[in-house]
C-alpha cells in the first residue's frame, strides 16, 4: 500500500477526467487527514470525490435536522466514522451497571442516524465499524464478562451486521477487519490522537481511503467479474510441458502448499460468482491433463468457464475471453508470475487489472487478499450459477452450428419466460442489475434495493422482471424493465435492461412485446423510450430504430395500438 | 557517521519543503513554525512523522510539545543519532 506521503501526491494531479461522486464524512475526530487521504485515493481509483467535512462531533445536528448543511450538500455517499477511542472515554464514564448494555444503547443511536439518512436523503451510507482491540483492564477474561470494553465493542461490531442486513443503503467499511491485517500500533498514533484528536496513524490512512472507494466503485458497478490464470509457475509449480504431471509442485511436493492455497482461494471466488477462465501458453490437451488427471489439483476442469491454451500472445487470449463472456475488460483481472506476460497486457489492454505478483509463490495469496479485488455491492443467488451457465452457453453455441437457419435453432431452444412485476423476491436481484450492468442499459439509471421497493409499492409505475429458460438451462432473471406512467397516455421506459448473455435469441423483441402489452392493459396509448449514452452502452444506441420505435425530439415513439408483434421465438409463461 | 546539527538542518529543511509541497524552505536554527508558510498544526503532524521516518527515530510526546524553534528540534536528531 502506498504512504500517505506518496498519497498526498495525487492532490496535484488532473481528475477532471473523472466521475464526481458528492460524500460528506462525519466524524467525531479529527478527520481533515481522512478526507484529503479519501480524496487523494480517488485518483487511484479514478473517481472525482467531491467532500463535504462536516465539523467536529455533528453527527446529531448534521444528520437528524433535515435542514443541515449535510443534506443542502445532496450527499451520493456519507461516511460515518465514530471511532473506538472516543467510545471508549465514553465507555469509562458509563455507570458501572449500565456497562453490561453499552452496546444496546450505542447501537440504537447508530440505528437512529440510519433511519434518519435513509428519510432525509438518498445517499448510500458507508459506516465504519470500530476498531477491536486487547481489553485495556479485563485483560483476555473481557471475553467472560459483558462488563468489559472489549466485549461491547465486539458486540458492537455483531450487531452493527445485522442492522445492515435490514438497511440496504448501509454498506460497513470494516475497520476491524483493515486494522486487524496493519495491527493496531500501525492504525493509531497515541501522539497525533493526543496532540490534535488525529485518530489514525497516517500510513493507515490509505488503507481506510481504498475501502470507501472499493465501495463507492462497487457501489457504481465497477466490479471485478472474472480471474484470468496463467498454469505454469502460478497455478501449480513447475512447466506442465517440461516437468511432466507427475513432477507439478501441488499438495506435497516441492512448494506445492503455496499452490494449493493459491488455487483454494480462486475456487472460493468461483463459488462466490466470479468466472474462471485460463489463459496458457501450452498445448491444450497438456494443458488440460493436470485438471482431469492430478488427484490434488482442487480447481477441475469444470470450474473454468473458458479454457485457452495455445502459443498466441496473451492479450489477444484475454480479448478473446472477454468476447466469449461478453464482459468489460475492465471486469477482468489477470494472474500471471511472468512478468513479461504482465507488462504486455498491461501495455495492450490497460483497463485489465494485472496485480505485481511476488516472486515468492508463498505470498500470492496474502498480497491478492490485501487488494480487495473483488468488494460488491451485491449478493444473490444468482451469483452462485454463473459458472454453470456458461458452460450451458458453450453447449448453446455448439448446438447452434448443426441448424440450417438461426430461426430453426432459436425455435428448437424451446424458450420460455416468466413475465412478472417486481415482487419480493426478485427486488435483490432487479437492484443488482440496475447497478451492474453497463451495455445493454438504455439510460444506466442506478437504483438500489430501497429504491427498487419504492417503484414496486408505486402507482406511477409498471415494473416487469423477465428470466429465461430453454431446453439447456435456465439463465435466471434477464431483464428488467421500469414503465413511468408520464402522463395518462404515456409510458416513459425509464429502464430497460438486459443481460448480454441472452442476446440475439429475440429476447428484445419479447421484451417489446410484452411492453406494448403492459401499457395497453394499463390504458396507455404510447411508450416513449430514450437511450442516454455512456462510454459502455453504444450497442443499444439504435435499440429502438431496430425494435420499430419512431424517433421524435431525440426521443423515440411507439404507439401501442397500432403495434403489431415483432418475431420472437420465446413463449411467455 | 554522527551528524552536525547543520546537516541535520539541510535534510529537515528537504522534508519540511516536501511535505508542504515547495520547491524548497530555507530554514535557520531559530526559526519557528510560525515563521513559516503553512506550517500549521495539520502540517506539523506530517512533517514530524517525515522526519521520524527519515532518521528512523520517534519523538516522545513531551518533546513534541516542548521545540520552540527548528534549532531545538534538530539538537534533538542529532542527539538521537549519537544515541543509535
Amino acid at each position: 500500500m502506498m504512504l500517505f506521503n506518496e498519497l498526498k501526491g495525487n492532490l496535484r494531479k488532473d481528475f477532471s477526467e473523472f466521475q464526481v461522486k458528492r460524500i460528506a464524512l462525519l466524524g467525531d475526530s479529527a478527520t481533515q487527514f481522512l478526507a484529503k487521504a479519501i480524496k487523494a485515493y480517488g485518483y487511484e481509483a479514478q473517481i472525482n470525490f467531491e467532500l463535504f467535512e462536516a465539523d467536529f462531533d455533528q453527527f446529531d445536528r448534521q444528520i437528524l435536522d433535515a435542514n443541515s448543511e449535510l443534506y443542502h450538500f445532496a450527499p451520493e455517499f456519507v461516511a460515518l466514522y465514530p471511532c473506538v477511542e472516543k467510545l471508549w472515554n465514553r465507555f469509562t464514564v458509563t455507570s458501572h451497571e449500565q456497562r453490561s448494555t453499552f452496546s444496546d444503547l450505542i447501537i440504537s443511536e447508530i440505528h437512529n442516524w440510519w433511519q434518519a439518512l435513509a428519510n432525509h436523503s438518498r445517499a448510500r451510507v458507508i459506516h465504519f465499524n470500530f476498531v477491536e482491540c486487547s481489553d485495556p483492564v479485563f485483560g483476555h477474561f473481557s471475553t467472560r464478562t459483558p462488563v468489559a470494553f472489549a466485549s461491547q465493542v465486539k458486540r458492537i461490531n455483531f450487531e452493527l451486521m445485522n442492522l445492515a442486513q435490514q438497511h440496504k443503503h448501509v454498506f460497513i467499511a470494516d475497520l476491524a477487519g483493515l486494522a486487524g491485517q496493519v495491527g493496531y500500533a500501525h492504525a493509531h498514533d497515541p501522539r497525533l490522537y493526543l496532540t490534535s484528536k488525529v485518530a489514525f496513524a497516517l500510513d493507515f490512512l490509505p488503507h481506510v481511503a481504498k475501502a470507501v472507494s472499493d465501495i463507492v466503485r462497487a457501489v457504481r458497478g465497477n466490479v471485478r467479474k472474472c480471474v484470468v490464470l496463467d498454469l505454469d509457475n502460478t497455478l501449480w509449480g513447475g512447466v506442465i510441458g517440461d516437468d511432466g504431471i507427475e513432477n507439478l509442485q501441488i499438495g506435497e511436493l516441492g512448494l506445492g502448499h503455496a499452490f494449493d492455497s493459491l488455487q483454494r482461494w480462486v475456487k472460493e471466488l468461483k463459488n462466490r460468482g466470479i468466472i474462471l477462465a485460463v489463459c496458457s501458453k501450452n498445448e491444450e490437451d497438456t494443458a488440460k491433463q493436470p485438471f482431469l488427471e492430478h488427484p490434488d489439483m482442487i480447481l477441475r476442469l469444470e470450474d473454468i468457464a473458458v479454457f485457452i491454451a495455445n502459443w498466441d500472445n496473451k492479450a489477444e487470449n484475454i480479448k478473446r475471453v472477454q468476447q466469449t463472456l461478453n464482459i468489460g475488460l475492465d471486469s477482468i483481472v489477470f494472474l500471471d508470475d511472468n512478468p513479461f506476460e504482465r507488462n504486455l497486457v498491461r501495455q495492450l489492454l490497460p483497463a485489465v487489472c494485472v496485480p505485481e505478483l511476488p516472486d515468492d509463490p508463498s505470498l500470492f495469496v496474502p498480497y491478492l487478499v490485501s487488494l480487495n479485488l473483488f468488494e460488491t455491492a451485491s449478493f444473490s443467488e444468482e451469483d452462485l450459477q454463473r459458472t454453470r451457465q456458461y458452460h450451458d452457453e458453450a453447449r448453446r453455441v455448439e448446438a447452434q452450428k448443426s441448424f440450417p437457419s438461426v430461426d430453426d435453432y432459436l425455435k428448437s431452444l424451446a424458450m420460455v419466460s416468466q413475465v412478472r412485476a417486481f415482487d419480493e423476491f426478485s427486488v435483490p436481484r432487479v437492484a443488482q442489475l440496475t447497478q451492474r450492468s453497463n451495455q445493454f442499459n438504455l439510460r444506466t439509471v442506478r437504483y438500489t434495493e430501497p429504491d427498487i421497493e419504492r417503484i414496486r409499492g408505486s402507482d406511477r409505475f409498471i415494473t416487469l422482471s423477465f428470466d429465461l429458460k430453454d431446453k439447456f438451462g435456465d439463465h435466471g432473471l434477464i431483464g428488467v424493465v421500469i414503465l413511468e406512467k408520464t402522463d395518462a397516455r404515456t409510458a416513459f421506459i425509464d429502464t430497460w435492461i438486459m443481460s448480454c448473455r441472452v442476446l440475439k435469441r429475440g429476447m428484445e423483441e419479447f421484451i417489446v412485446n410484452q411492453m406494448a402489452l403492459h401499457a395497453r392493459a394499463g390504458g396507455l396509448h404510447r411508450l416513449v423510450g430514450e437511450y442516454l449514452p455512456t462510454a459502455k452502452n453504444k450497442m443499444v444506441k439504435d435499440l429502438y430504430l431496430q425494435m420499430g420505435f419512431a424517433p421524435n425530439n431525440g426521443t423515440w415513439e411507439l404507439a401501442v395500438a397500432s403495434h403489431s408483434e415483432l418475431k420472437s421465438f420465446i413463449s411467455a409463461v | 557517521m554522527n551528524q552536525t546539527s547543520e546537516q541535520v538542518l539541510e535534510q529537515v529543511s528537504r522534508l519540511v519543503a516536501g511535505v508542504l509541497q515547495k520547491d524548497s524552505v530555507h530554514l535557520q536554527q531559530d526559526t519557528r513554525a510560525d515563521q513559516v508558510e503553512d506550517w500549521d498544526s495539520l502540517n506539523h503532524i506530517e512533517i514530524v512523522v517525515a522526519i521520524e521516518k527519515h532518521f528512523k527515530i520517534r519523538f516522545n510526546f513531551a518533546e513534541l510539545q516542548k521545540f520552540k524553534n527548528v534549532g531545538e528540534m534538530c539538537d534533538n536528531i542529532v542527539a538521537k543519532l549519537v544515541q543509535a
